[in-house]
């Protein structure tokens, strides 16, 4: 693929989970899943529902372990909590108790960076994203967009070259949506960190992403890879006009749509097999 | 959005151009609303008042007819008569003695209950494991009645003020106990997930994720359970004791003086609802709670 | 390729996942007994060491004096009043709680206008109304049974009603819109979503009852568990106060489970705190 040691990788791996309780069913959620993307990279990740997107973040994260293969970080196995990526989930998962800046000043806390230099950091991202005046604010007091940008700075703040998106636009209404895909594309190419990125909005993925992986339903595994050569900087808001875009759109529909058929005769077939 | 294709749409400058007098008229709806709710609110205020000042009226004129002529005395002493015994204590300085023994019992026994749950439940609830092997046993020692350990507190420590604080004590510690235990097991998932990765160490992660999440179920507790620290204080003074609320109320029933019990259960009330009415702030004291938590509310 | 090597990955992870669940169960399991068995011993043996045995007593006198209890009938005669006391007044406690609560709610604003009587009755520490009770119905039954209805009543009766005015008011509002009237909202959608609420206060409040009988009996009376105490107490007799303090906690306990499992049977979907 490339020459150089890629950013993160993930090689043949499988992931199987085990329900609670007595009757605990094993559940195979990825299989033989490898990709990997280079540094700087924007890579989008789509697929059908329950497909094991968000579990290739989990591992990179080293929240979870792989049942079988290998997860690496710049060439490196991932063995327990993987502190050197950020991790913005779908839930902003600010902690309550925290004002704005307090939240976005968590990691530098956490990493022993100098004091003095959390608030220029912090405030400095605060501004980035027009946060400015809400320092104090609690995440309550915020709107569900507000939220979305202080969980987005609070781990860029801390300049980890990996950072890890899991649908991180889910929630929120669809012109909320838009402009911070805006905010966010702007502030990685700041930057550039690689960005792995789950998304259901296939829009979106065309949007920011260099490359997307298509995943197929579950058992989770890839199924193809387009590269994405719109050039950039693009504009978010007219995306959709942009030459090449409908082909991308309808390919990557059309490859998502068999999986979420696939899957559904899955299940009618497991309720008649299971009568 | 899809300005290209093809039919223009043309935005109207302002949707409902109809000039002044329209503005004003919408002006005199919102009024008109407004004064309606207003009446309404006032009206629903005016009822309320009236009739819960009429229930207490009838209640105690209801009392005064019927005591006496419908009821015994004996049953139901009379309105009068209970005022008259509470002047009669506060003047003699009796409800202050009295008072007093109780309150202290009361509020040391909170302070002792509340701080050994707090200490105890702080390791378990952070070790699962710990807490489930321990669990059987506060599911025993909690089916135990708590009046129960009156007599055992009583044999221990005689009818001086130690008992009546252990009881207090007793009381009080369940309840802070469980929902300090569920306070440090319910940290959301996702924050602990979250926070790990940003780099917390495990000491980071208590303080800065683990405590500030148990806080509020403490305070919670910390905020209902004054009032049984009292019934715990005063049901050891009930159960033997020569001074206290509770001592007050027995004495008096052994002496056949309804007005003397009623007087003393009374004072009890007011307590336990000044209790409440003081540690009320306890729920709003946090500014990043949204709302204001409902367990052990009074509903 | 990828299919052959599927399955050994799922065997293999349910093979460890089995392991660590056994593994968890015996540390657990085998904990609780240690932890017990070494309380015991240690009450036992060494306990006296520290403090007079005459305070503590030990567990195999405690279990001498519960079967010398058992033995001369004094448990089964004793408990079987303590039970019919505190059962007697839990069912009263239930009935005019529930009673009490849909009467007012049939009304327009009856609870609005006593909702701070309520309160006011919410705050008088029932316990304290036992010497009352006891003058006025002397050391017999009655005054154990009102008691136990009386700390029961409330608990039952704020919960019914909360549960009601805990509706959703979008559930309400659309069965009024589809024509019910409301003796049919009352049945329809106020009480099925109340339920749950409800009997988790029917459930809990059994334990107020056993309180509220037990403390009448310490107080004043002639027989029943609460006596039991008091009189081993007076005797200085701790192996005896324990005794009955054990049988009282379990028939909590008994009681607890029991009507657990009824209310799981019955009410599958939910089960949920209780202010209390």
């Amino acid at each position: 693929m490339a020459t150089s040691t890629p950013a993160v990788r993930l090689r043949n791996v499988y992931k199987a989970f085990i329900g609670q309780g007595r009757t605990a069913r094993p559940l195979l959620a990825l299989e033989d899943v490898s990709f990997a993307a280079r540094p700087g990279e924007f890579v989008g990740l789509v697929g059908p529902s329950g497909c094991g997107k968000s579990t290739c973040l989990n591992l990179l994260a080293g929240l979870t372990a792989p049942s079988a293969g290998s997860v690496e970080h710049h060439g490196a196995q991932v063995a327990g909590v993987n502190t050197k990526v950020g991790y913005i989930t779908q839930d902003d998962n600010l902690l309550p108790w925290r004002s704005l800046l307090a939240n976005v000043e968590l990691g530098l806390e956490f990493r022993g960076v100098p004091r003095e230099e959390w608030r220029r950091r912090a405030l400095e991202f605060i501004e980035l994203v027009g946060l400015g005046g809400f320092e104090g604010h609690y995440p309550h007091e915020l709107s569900g967009g507000m939220r979305k940008r202080a969980s987005i700075i609070r781990t860029l703040v801390y300049d980890t070259d990996v950072v890890l998106m899991d649908e991180p636009f889910g929630p929120l209404d669809a012109q909320t949506r838009v402009i911070l895909q805006a905010e966010l594309q702007k502030l990685w190419e700041r930057d550039r960190p690689t960005v792995l990125f789950v998304t259901h909005d296939l829009v979106e993925a065309i949007a920011l992403s260099d490359r997307i992986f298509v995943f197929t339903s579950r058992p989770g595994t890839i199924k193809r890879e387009y590269r994405v050569d719109l050039p950039r900087p693009r504009d978010v808001f007219r995306i959709h006009e942009t030459t090449g875009f409908d082909d991308l759109y309808d390919a990557l529909w059309s490859d998502i749509r068999a999986e979420i058929q696939r899957a559904r005769q899955g299940e009618l077939q497991a309720v008649e097999g299971s009568r | 959005m899809g300005i290209e294709t093809g039919a223009r749409v043309t935005a109207l400058e302002t949707p409902l151009a109809l000039g002044p007098e329209a503005a004003s008229g919408s002006a005199r709806v919102l009024a008109d609303e407004l004064a309606r709710r207003d009446r309404a609110v006032r009206e629903q205020r005016r009822f309320l008042l009236i009739a819960r000042v009429g229930v207490l009226v009838a209640i105690i004129v209801g009392w005064d007819l019927a005591s006496g002529r419908l009821i015994r005395t004996f049953f139901v002493s009379s309105p009068g008569a209970v005022a008259r015994q509470l002047a009669d204590w506060i003047a003699s300085g009796q409800l202050l003695y009295h008072g007093q023994f109780t309150l202290t019992a009361t509020v040391l026994g909170y302070v002792v209950g509340s701080v050994a749950a707090i200490l105890l439940a702080w390791p378990l609830g952070l070790m699962p494991r710990l807490f489930r092997i321990t669990e059987p046993y506060f599911l025993v020692a909690y089916s135990i009645p708590a009046v129960a350990m009156g007599p055992i507190f009583i044999l221990w420590f005689g009818l001086g003020l130690t008992p009546k604080i252990l009881l207090a004590a007793y009381f009080v510690f369940f309840i802070v106990f469980v929902n300090t235990v569920v306070g440090f097991q319910q940290v959301p998932r996702g924050l602990l997930d979250v926070t790990r990765v940003m780099g917390a160490s495990r000491s980071d992660l208590l303080r800065a994720v683990i405590l500030p999440s148990a806080v509020p179920y403490v305070l919670a507790a910390l905020r209902s359970t004054l009032p049984a620290a009292m019934i715990g204080a005063v049901v050891g003074e009930f159960i033997a004791s020569n001074r206290g609320l509770g001592y007050l109320a027995n004495a008096a029933a052994s002496e056949y003086a309804t007005e003397g019990v009623i007087a003393a259960v009374f004072v009890m009330a007011l307590i336990v609802l000044a209790m409440t009415v003081l540690l009320r702030p306890l729920s709003g004291a946090l500014r990043w709670q949204r709302g204001i938590d409902a367990r052990g509310d009074i509903v | 390729m990828t299919a052959v090597i599927a399955p050994g990955v799922l065997a293999d992870a349910l093979r460890r996942h089995e392991r660590s669940v056994r593994v968890e169960r015996a540390v657990v399991f085998g904990g609780i007994v240690a932890l017990g068995v070494s309380v015991l011993l240690f009450w036992q043996f060494a306990l006296g060491s520290i403090i007079n045995l005459r305070y503590v007593s030990t567990p195999v006198d405690v279990a001498r004096s519960l079967l010398a209890l058992a033995e001369t009938g004094d448990l089964l005669q004793n408990a079987g009043v303590t039970m019919t006391e505190a059962t007697a007044g839990y069912l009263i406690g239930v009935t005019v709680g529930l009673v009490g609560a849909f009467l007012l709610l049939t009304t327009r604003r009856g609870y609005e206008v006593l909702e701070p009587y309520v309160l006011a009755f919410y705050s008088v520490p029932k316990i304290a109304l036992a010497p009352l009770f006891i003058m006025w119905f002397g050391l017999g039954p009655s005054p154990k049974v009102i008691l136990a209805a009386l700390m029961v009543f409330l608990i039952v009766f704020v919960n019914t009603v909360a549960g009601v005015r805990a509706v959703d008011r979008g559930l309400v509002d659309v069965v009024r819109v589809l024509g019910a009237r409301r003796g049919q909202l009352l049945r329809v959608v106020f009480l099925p979503a109340a339920a749950p609420a409800i009997m988790a206060a029917v459930r809990v409040t059994f334990a107020r009852a056993m309180v509220g009988t037990v403390l009448a009996e310490l107080i004043a009376s002639t027989e029943g568990l609460g006596y039991v105490i008091v009189r081993a107490s007076r005797q200085f007799d701790v192996a005896t106060v324990f005794a009955g303090v054990v049988v009282i906690a379990a028939l909590v306990m008994t009681v607890n489970v029991a009507m657990r499992a009824v209310e799981r049977r019955v009410f599958p979907w939910a089960s949920r705190p209780v202010h209390a």
